[in-house]
């Protein structure tokens, strides 16, 4: 039986997939070109992405109705293959992002490989039950994070320097912002998977609210984290370090006994990114193996997800490697497999709707 | 070598457990070209050469256009 999800639970879907992996490293390379004006490329980012998803998505439901139904065309198909490439992408980059994030800060000692295993493992077992796990996993630790998130201002309270979040007016402030959003966009375009997942939503009213819902979220919890490091550690902590968002929970120091609150934020985080590359995982073999996301067997899954944790270590030689390939090459790809996926939609609306008409 | 080790046991493992719903699938023969393909791909964990040039030939060609962009 084909297993469905609520609207509430694709806006939390949406607002995970774009927000839970992008806040490891990504606040660095936008604060190492707009400085402390960082906070506002959000805000840029934001209008432009949900309007790409309301074009893409369109009046009525017709879109929505295309992936409901079991008749799959060639341009199904040839979506499906292209969203799956870029879920292995998106899968390999988070994967060693957690990795090297895991080796580093948690386990010093311990082999990648081992880590890599162990995580698939655990992913394979999240992801064979089907979306509607998924979903729920997601939907239970995203509002514990995005509550943490929330209540970090108030915590760092007494560590915020509000001059370091002043925005400094340049003649090249423009250009930094537009250089940043760059960089932004193909991550928050990640949003794209909400077409994927259109299929497993069998309400039609307030799918349109709930992706702007989703994406708003998740910018807005970006937002917050961008804003708020660059406030408790200023513009060069920020730009300089791997990890920003760790190294600024780590400045949390409510009282003498309450001063390692950084390794309980971790925790709250880690279930939220497994949830992410679960839904990714799932939505790869589903791309590739079961396009109709009715009941088959998920034997394919474990090979796939041994092979991809494999892919995440021989594709990166060092953490280095892996860090100009997300801040450099992922950009590009990102948006030209985005825009491709966009235009792929579009095609698919305008012939379901002349199909409809017919 | 840990890693490899590691991933040829799961397989085995997986092999040994899901033999009969293996056998039923239409789709068998993806199972078992996917195993050998990661059992294959799991063996350079432990030798000396890795697809890092790859990501590296990507980083220069591909990733300096968003240098040329940023910088």
């Amino acid at each position: 039986m084909k297993q469905f999800i609520s609207p509430f639970q694709l806006a939390i879907l949406v607002a995970n997939f774009i927000f839970a992996a992008a806040l490891i490293t990504l606040p660095q390379i936008l604060t190492q070109i707009s400085i402390q004006n960082t906070w506002i490329v959000p805000f840029l980012v934001y209008p432009i992405v949900v309007v790409l998803l309301l074009i893409g998505f369109g009046r009525g439901n017709i879109l929505q109705s295309s992936f409901l139904t079991n008749h799959r065309s060639s341009l199904h198909h040839l979506f499906y293959i292209t969203i799956g490439l870029f879920l292995v992408i998106v899968y390999i980059r988070d994967l060693r992002a957690f990795i090297d994030f895991t080796s580093r800060a948690l386990l010093p000692t311990t082999p990648i490989e081992v880590i890599a295993i162990l995580v698939s493992v655990v992913l394979l077992y999240i992801s064979s039950t089907g979306i509607e796990v998924v979903t729920r996993i997601t939907v239970i630790q995203f509002i514990m994070l995005s509550a943490t998130i929330l209540s970090l201002p108030f915590m760092l309270l007494n560590e915020i320097e509000l001059s370091h979040i002043m925005p400094i007016l340049g003649t090249d402030t423009v250009e930094n912002l537009s250089k940043s959003s760059f960089e932004l966009l193909p991550w928050m375009g990640e949003s794209l998977i909400f077409f994927f997942l259109l299929g497993n939503v069998a309400a039609k009213k307030g799918v349109k609210r709930a992706i702007i819902i989703g994406v708003s979220i998740g910018f807005f919890l970006l937002f917050l984290l961008i804003i708020t490091s660059i406030a408790v550690l200023g513009e060069n902590i920020v730009s300089k370090s791997i990890y920003p968002n760790f190294i600024m929970i780590q400045q949390i120091n409510i009282t003498d006994f309450l001063d390692r609150l950084d390794l309980i934020i971790v925790i709250l985080w880690m279930p939220v990114l497994l949830s992410k590359l679960a839904l990714t995982l799932y939505c790869i073999h589903r791309a590739f193996f079961n396009p109709n996301g009715g009941t088959t067997s998920n034997l394919l899954m474990t090979p796939l997800s041994l092979l991809l944790a494999v892919l995440a270590i021989i594709l990166f030689e060092n953490n280095t490697v892996h860090l100009e390939f997300t801040f450099l090459t992922w950009t590009i790809i990102g948006i030209v497999m985005e825009f491709l996926l966009l235009i792929l939609v579009l095609i698919l609306r305008f012939r379901a709707k002349a199909t409809s008409l017919r | 070598m840990v890693g490899t080790i590691g991933i040829l046991s799961i397989l085995l493992l997986f092999l040994i457990t899901q033999h009969k719903n293996i056998k039923q699938l239409k789709e068998r023969k993806w199972v078992y070209l996917f195993v050998l393909v990661t059992a294959g791909t799991s063996l350079s964990l432990s030798l000396p050469f890795s697809l890092n040039g790859l990501t590296e030939y990507l980083n220069t060609t591909v990733g300096n256009l968003t240098k040329m962009v940023v910088s």
